[in-house]
């Protein structure tokens, strides 16, 4: 496969005075999609947070390279002008990613001004449209507590297109979303992946999503990435208990 | 909203009525006798005949109800009665002391808010840096220091030591500077810690991850953090209105600062009911104002509160 965009070497990283991550090496082929799945406590979503620096998080030891460069050598400034255009991050709440009581429209405003780009009304509503929001400019005039959770995901899910980042972290983003808007989401992010060779890094305790989107997966157990492989392998032949125990768990795909 | 506000002020009205009855009961069963006092003071031979005059022309031998619905309608119409000690109307007393108390207070507050709202964000966003320690052992010692120690500290040295003020102040603003920093010192104090806890709260949300992975300058998420504080810390400084209008009595006594305070504590010496009451009422007027008025601006800064 292609050149990496994203190496990670040997990484511990403590939240809360608690180790959560024990030396994990893992590495993002630049225009895939890579799946982690591990159950809850397992550490995806910390080693998603290291990535973008977020302060809760500590990093022990280990190092993460952005195209071979080291993320810690940046400047606080200079790595923060990366999140958003180069590096995007939807989380899982899906009420985090907005200030709850100020308008939309405003919050992408700042968004759109931090990088130096106008806010172009048209495009976002194109982007809108393409995730099932209707109203465009009902939403922009509300604040997000006004709005439902698969509304307001799908709105942050908005903003990370709207930016178009090169490497896109996705943690659990379906989890507020019903089945069929879920689907819809997953098929933008497969449409973005290809049109425009969007990097895909998703999260899920759900290995059947993982299953239809990653072209990689990786298993996350305690801490540690247990394995890691070709989507097919993983599922064909799994090497690691819990995966196996994962696959047992997942109706209708032991016959893969 | 109409119809929840005209709830709250009659909740209001309410209220005041209550505390109104509650400071004319007080006064009622307080020990000592006014006119005695007062014919005391002035010197009079103090007979039972001078005694029972005096008491009827202070309105003292009327049923306890009558006293206190004269006493509440003329208060209604801004009249708060006579001083029994000089036979000035309290009005213009309590008026003149409000106004020096109020120089006084909002002075002090908007040093404090001033101070310990940039230290309370420096402090938050550099979280246990050497910043924070600092700001953090200022806002202990300040916070620990009472009020009048540090007045006569500030006495000692910037009167005495130094020479730039003094020591018996004016009514000017050169004698309004002592007072209204020995007030602002312990209540910055106060202020950084609750300031930079709301601050560090507001920090720790899911929304400024997300501003922080959508890119958000940090110009943007500091504006965003101030703004959803703002709520909170309304609510802190009124809450510390109500305490600086009726607690700066120690300061002004100390600075010879001719506030309320003072004029309180004068008129508790003379038995002085009349300003005492009208004094209780008009603090508890305007605590109640000030906290009704922080809740309607806490709604309306974050709408989820309940008005």
């Amino acid at each position: 496969m292609g050149n990496k965009i994203l190496e990670i070497k040997n990484l511990h990283v403590a939240y809360e005075e608690k180790e959560v991550l024990t030396g994990i090496d893992l590495d993002v082929i630049k225009g895939e999609v890579l799946c982690i799945v591990g159950e809850s406590g397992s550490g995806k979503s910390t080693l998603i947070r290291t990535v973008i620096k977020d302060k809760a998080v500590k990093l022990i030891d280990g190092s993460i390279l952005y195209f071979g460069q080291e993320i810690s050598s940046f400047r606080e400034r200079d790595y923060q002008k990366l999140l958003g255009t180069e590096i995007g991050f939807i989380q899982q709440n899906p009420w985090g990613a907005f200030n709850p009581i100020r308008t939309i429209e405003a919050q992408f405003k700042e968004t759109a001004r931090s990088h130096g780009i106008s806010f172009d009304r048209e495009k976002l509503k194109d982007i809108m449209d393409t995730l099932g929001l209707k109203d465009t400019s009902k939403i922009l005039k509300s604040c997000p507590y006004e709005l439902s959770g698969g509304m307001s995901q799908r709105i942050a899910i908005a903003a990370s297109f709207y930016l178009n980042p090169k490497l896109l972290f996705c943690d659990e983003i379906t989890s507020a979303l019903d089945v069929s808007t879920a689907i819809s989401v997953c098929e933008e992010l497969c449409r973005l992946k290809n049109n425009m060779m969007t990097t895909i890094v998703m999260v899920t305790h759900n290995l059947g999503m993982a299953s239809n989107l990653a072209d990689r997966i990786a298993i996350m157990y305690k801490g540690e990435v247990v394995e890691e492989g070709k989507t097919e392998e993983i599922l064909r032949n799994p090497q690691h208990e819990y995966t196996k125990r994962l696959l047992r768990d997942v109706p209708g795909l032991k016959a893969v | 909203m109409i119809k929840k506000l005209i709830k709250r002020i009659a909740g209001l009205i309410f209220i005041l009525v209550i505390l109104s009855f509650l400071v004319f009961l007080l006064m009622y069963l307080a020990p000592g006798d006014p006119a005695e006092k007062r014919l005391t003071s002035q010197g009079v031979a103090v007979t039972k005949q001078v005694l029972d005059a005096e008491r009827e022309r202070l309105g003292l031998l009327k049923p306890f109800l009558v006293r206190y619905a004269e006493w509440l309608f003329g208060v209604v119409r801004g009249d708060f009665g006579v001083s029994f000690k000089d036979d000035m109307p309290v009005a213009p007393k309590l008026l003149q002391g409000l106004k020096n108390t109020s120089i006084l207070a909002l002075s002090s507050l908007i040093i404090s808010i001033v101070i310990s709202f940039t230290l309370g964000i420096v402090s938050a966003e550099k979280k246990n840096g050497i910043a924070d320690h600092i700001i953090r052992v200022f806002s202990f010692v300040s916070n620990s220091l009472p009020n009048f120690l540090i007045a006569v500290l500030l006495m000692y040295f910037l009167c005495i030591r130094l020479s730039l003020f003094p020591v018996i102040a004016k009514g000017d603003f050169q004698g309004l500077f002592m007072p209204v920093i020995s007030l602002a010192i312990p209540m910055t104090g106060r202020f950084v810690r609750q300031m930079r806890a709301e601050f560090m709260a507001q920090l720790s949300e899911d929304y400024v991850t997300g501003m922080r992975g959508r890119g958000v300058k940090r110009r943007f998420i500091l504006f965003n953090v101030i703004r959803n504080s703002l709520g909170h810390i309304f609510t802190i400084v009124a809450l510390q209105i109500g305490t600086l209008m009726g607690g700066s009595v120690v300061i002004e006594s100390i600075f010879r600062w001719p506030g309320i305070g003072k004029l309180v504590m004068d008129s508790i010496t003379a038995r002085d009911y009349p300003v005492i009451m009208g004094f209780v009422v008009i603090m508890g007027t305007i605590y109640v104002l000030i906290n009704q008025l922080s809740d309607v601006l806490c709604h309306k800064l974050d709408p989820r509160t309940r008005l």
